[in-house]
């Protein structure tokens, strides 16, 4: 564990500190503390995700007796005793929700739907780089014949679609996310993100978002003329020369290479567009409703006066947002259920944002945000639209109302608490909060 | 390496115990027995007694000896547990002056800690003179399901008798240590602690490395073998109105006896089948003539005057099994502790409930304060390989708005543990805000116990709902509580350590410690004098054993007749000094007296 510990101007204050813990424990306790926040139950404990009961306790138990406070009674730990006593409160949080059959179970479906609507969220930042990638696709196609005699070509990049990175991506990104949550020390770290590897758009491998030294690449090219720069140099590095030139020619013989231009670059366009619908519709037919719908997302973008694609990206889109708000809902449900509630009202939050007229998830949104102590103006909108969706409902008008009350908006919660009595007449947990506010 | 003692400070009987070279040993009091009645009694002459000499004064001074004060500690007044005590004890118990209980003993009123710290000081005398060193450091156990005023209160008791307490820990799970220290297992069990006082029952875990996790804690604090005897003495009362049509609750003498009578029949009909209770001369009637007690009791009638109460102690084991998530199955082991373990219909209601044998391999009476002392040993010796992972018995959160109940940290959460909610105020520019911290299980926050209040000041002026605090719960591994607050806009912080409260300010705990130093004090010189005294006149009974041969010696010679003079002044002097109860000038003739007595000696031998 040693060799993890950063050292930060913080950790460096805590090594230097004057307490009765050795070297190694001190390095263990703020290598552990850093992680806290990143690993997972099971990475935590150190243990596999399949492991029985008993390999848990015995995890839990080996870490107890190391990181107990009590171990150290009366010693001197300093700093080290909140960051002990965190450790602690963690290793205890892991080990009750790993041996609880229930529990456990819900974790691991919770881990799960986050390892999810993270790939699908990155999958969907991905349509946007995939976007650029067709662009700069089109540009190459249409220029490759409309450069000058005697240039060098296109780009450095072989002949590759932009299609396999695409539709590789949903298992891609699914196999990538995994080990980032949950396998310890290392996976962590991510590669630098100008990694000498990538050369040419065609060779992206995997699904993070494109490289922005291709993105670059492909401005420079644009501000060229086309003409692809000088590969081997770092292109942030290079200051941006004016375009060259171009060959004297007569207007003629220029108008007609633009127009030569223009019509490869429709070409290209439509081509790749069908290119994408046909990767939609294969991912459609797989039930990879999301993969479909960025597809379907990119090829709009290059032919955006197609009515009939348009209906059907959007079909499409909003498959793949119903997925995402399930995969919302199901943890802002555990969110709810474990207290977590900051994360449940974002969770709840999110689902509205695609279901704007589900009432239930703006109504858990509101209260989540409440008991999160987070935006009450925010709490108060959600809640509102919920009445507003269902102005019959008589707990809604409740959760209002106790979004009122945090606010101290005393006035507010009786008016809404005195249409949920209309609502509900033999509630009696409302009038009693009713009898409460009139006080 | 300072010894930490560890003190079973129990309703009926106390126990004190200690690990020596890795030896877990209860310490006999003086009188030989291993644990001590939780008694105390002031005599007509104003001298304190403790323990067993109080127990045995108990009837003739029914009025001025205290038993079961645990029961008393770290309750309000106005409690109803409290107001049972007042109706049923043959002591005064008064309202003390923090709306808190006091006990009056020869017209001197005392708080509940002050008498349990009398107790808690004659343990520590007994490790004491057993170890021969001072013992400032204890373990003390206390219920499981005492709350932070209670666990307080002994803490101030503790103190007040000159401890050190490092820790309060849970009686069942010191049972639970000394069952399984020393034993590399792993293992679920259930601990079912029934003693004179309050009823537990734990379930914990025995994990490799030493630790021992509670897992589900729960129990009732006014459940005990005190209200089995209640039983009996209601039953004997019934009886003898019914008879004579006298009701002996209105004689303090009576009904002290009767308590005695209860007690001691009760633990016989766990040996034998039937016993009888027979108080001579119990009250007089009407008429001037003394009327007698005399009653038969079978085992059958005790169990049928005490089966809701077992009952009650069955329906808290189902109800903590699941809490514990677990099923009977997965219990491994029953242990059980305290006095009324001894019943066999308890042992029977235990093993058809858990349907396994309870382990026998425990003693009832010792294994807590052997597991206080295990503990106690476990914090201070880095090479004791043994972890505690505690819980909360209680769910600890705030009072809310409208007198609601909002839980924070709940019940059976392993400690240390902290947890954190953001508030916001709640009226136009307020600057301050008041968080009342309290403990227990009901929504309603009157139902639950106050441990405490503060208000966090200096907040920004701002229309309401807009300053947002963010308050961190936090229970640390001494279970001290503390709650510190954070203003989220400016970062400021603030922390309170909530204190819970016995009931006593510092300062009259600080003054009851100078009482009770006082009291070590005067005891200690006058066990110095005793001991001086004895000498002195043992050594003078020898001189005056040879004053008449010496004389005849003397006599006959022309030697010496001033020393026959001297002789007489220094015994003269030395019984002087011993009515006078001094001791310095006791100890000072000794040297003189053995002196003479040697010289009487040499007289005598060279003689014949």
């Amino acid at each position: 564990m040693a060799d993890a510990l950063l050292r930060t101007p913080e950790d460096e204050a805590a090594l230097a500190e004057e307490v009765d813990l050795d070297e190694e424990m001190r390095v263990s306790v703020l290598t552990l503390t850093r992680k806290l926040d990143v690993l997972d139950h099971y990475a935590l404990l150190g243990v596999d995700h399949g492991v029985d009961r008993k390999a848990v306790k015995r995890a839990y138990f080996d870490l107890a007796a190391r990181y107990h406070p009590d171990k150290y009674f009366r010693k001197k730990l300093g700093s080290y005793k909140p960051r002990m006593e965190a450790i602690f409160g963690r290793i205890t949080l892991a080990h009750d929700t790993l041996t609880s059959p229930e529990k456990r179970e819900e974790y691991d479906v919770y881990l799960d739907e986050q390892r999810r609507s993270r790939s699908i969220e990155d999958l969907m930042a991905d349509a946007l780089s995939e976007v650029e990638r067709a662009r700069e696709t089109v540009e190459r196609e249409a220029s490759r014949g409309t450069a000058p005699a005697g240039s060098p070509g296109v780009a450095p990049t072989g002949t590759s679609s932009p299609a396999p990175a695409m539709s590789g991506a949903p298992a891609a990104s699914v196999a990538s996310v995994a080990p980032a949550t949950s396998v310890a020390p290392g996976a962590i770290s991510s590669a630098p993100p100008d990694g000498p590897a990538v050369s040419g758009s065609g060779s992206v491998s995997g699904s993070r978002p494109i490289d922005p030294a291709i993105r670059r690449e492909a401005l420079a090219r644009k501000l060229l003329g086309g003409r692809s720069p000088s590969s081997g140099t770092t292109p942030a590095a290079r200051p941006i020369t004016p375009a060259p030139p171009a060959p004297p020619t007569t207007a003629d013989a220029m108008e007609a290479l633009r127009r030569r231009y223009e019509e490869r670059k429709s070409q290209a366009q439509a081509a790749q567009a069908k290119k994408y619908v046909a990767l939609a519709d294969t991912a459609s037919a797989a039930g990879d409703v999301v993969t479909a719908a960025n597809n379907f997302r990119v090829a709009l973008t290059l032919t955006p006066d197609d009515t009939d694609l348009s209906r059907r990206a959007a079909e499409v889109q909003t498959r793949a947002d119903g997925i995402l708000a399930e995969t919302y809902e199901r943890q802002g449900t555990y969110e709810e259920r474990n207290g977590q509630w900051p994360e449940a009202a974002r969770s709840w939050s999110r689902v509205t944002k695609v279901r704007p007229a589900d009432a239930s998830a703006h109504v858990r949104a509101a209260e989540a945000i409440v008991k999160a102590g987070g935006d009450l103006r925010e709490a108060s909108r959600l809640a509102q639209r919920a009445c507003a969706l269902e102005a019959e409902s008589a707990p809604f008008r409740v959760t209002l109302a106790n979004v009122y009350l945090a606010a101290g908006m005393a006035l507010n919660a009786r008016r809404e608490l005195e249409t949920a009595a209309q609502l509900a007449p033999h509630d009696d947990t409302i009038r009693s909060m009713l009898k409460r506010v009139a006080k | 390496m300072e010894k930490v003692i560890g003190i079973d400070l129990g309703t009926t009987n106390s126990c004190v115990a200690i690990v020596e070279n890795g030896v877990p040993t209860v310490i006999p009091n003086r009188g030989g027995y291993k644990t001590t009645p939780s008694m105390v009694a002031v005599t007509e002459a104003g001298k304190r007694l403790v323990g067993h000499i109080a127990k045995r004064q108990a009837i003739t001074n029914a009025e001025n000896t205290v038993y079961a004060a645990k029961r008393l500690i770290g309750r309000k007044w106005n409690s109803p547990q409290v107001k049972n005590a007042v109706a049923t004890s043959s002591y005064r118990i008064v309202q003390g002056p923090h709306t808190d209980v006091r006990i009056v003993l020869r017209e001197k009123e005392y708080s509940v800690s002050e008498i349990s710290a009398m107790v808690l000081q004659e343990m520590k005398v007994i490790a004491e003179d057993y170890l021969g060193e001072p013992a400032s450091k204890a373990v003390i156990t206390v219920p499981a399901y005492f709350n932070d005023n209670q666990r307080q209160a002994t803490k101030d008791a503790g103190e007040i008798a000159g401890l050190d307490v490092i820790r309060i820990i849970n009686e069942p799970t010191a049972a639970a240590l000394s069952y399984g220290f020393g034993k590399n297992v792993e293992k679920t069990i259930a601990v079912y602690d029934f003693g004179g006082g309050t009823f537990d029952i734990s379930i914990l875990e025995i994990g490799s490395s030493g630790v021992f996790k509670v897992i589900a804690t729960a129990g009732d604090t006014f459940l005990g073998g005190e209200d089995v005897d209640a039983r009996i003495i209601d039953w004997l009362v019934h009886g003898f109105k019914e008879e004579h049509g006298i009701d002996l609750r209105q004689d303090r003498m009576a009904l002290q006896r009767l308590k005695d009578a209860a007690e001691k029949a009760k633990c016989e009909l766990s040996s034998v089948r039937e016993t009888e209770v027979n108080l001579p001369f119990i009250i007089s009637s009407g008429r001037n003539e003394a009327l007698h007690l005399q009653r038969t009791i079978d085992r059958k009638t005790l169990e049928e005057l005490s089966a809701d109460l077992i009952e009650r102690t069955v329906d808290i084991c189902k109800q903590t099994l699941v809490d514990a998530h677990l099923e009977k199955e997965d219990i491994e082991e029953v242990i059980l502790v305290g006095g009324m373990t001894r019943m066999p219909r308890i042992q029977q209601a235990v093993a058809d409930f858990f349907e396994r044998e309870p382990c026998k391999g425990v003693h009832p009476d010792e294994s807590v304060a052997l597991g206080a002392g295990i503990q106690g040993s476990a914090l201070i010796d880095d090479k004791q390989e043994m972890v505690l992972l505690d819980v909360t018995p209680h769910a600890l959160g705030i009072m809310t708005q409208g007198g609601y109940f909002e839980e924070l940290i709940p019940q059976n959460t392993t400690v240390p543990t902290h947890r954190t909610k953001i508030f916001t105020t709640s009226r136009e520019n307020q600057t301050a805000v008041k968080i009342v911290v309290m403990q227990g299980e009901s929504e309603r926050a009157e139902e639950n116990e106050l441990l405490g209040e503060f208000i966090l000041t200096g907040l920004r002026r701002a229309p309401k709902g807009t300053v947002e605090i963010e308050v961190t719960f936090e229970i640390n591994a001494d279970g001290i509580v503390s709650v510190h607050a954070k203003d989220l806009e400016t970062g400021k912080e603030q922390s309170i350590e909530v204190t819970a409260s016995s009931g006593l300010t510092r300062d009259e705990i600080k003054d009851m410690m100078e009482g009770a130093k006082d009291y070590m004090v005067e005891r200690r010189s006058t066990e110095e004098f005793e001991a001086a005294k004895q000498e002195a006149e043992r050594i003078v009974g020898e001189i005056e054993r040879l004053f008449p041969q010496v004389e005849q010696i003397v006599a006959a010679s022309d030697f010496g007749r001033d020393a026959i003079e001297k002789a007489r002044a220094i015994v003269t002097k030395a019984r002087s000094a011993i009515g006078k109860r001094d001791v310095a000038a006791v100890k000072a003739e000794i040297e003189g007296l053995s002196r003479t007595h040697r010289m009487f000696k040499g007289v005598v031998a060279k003689t014949h």
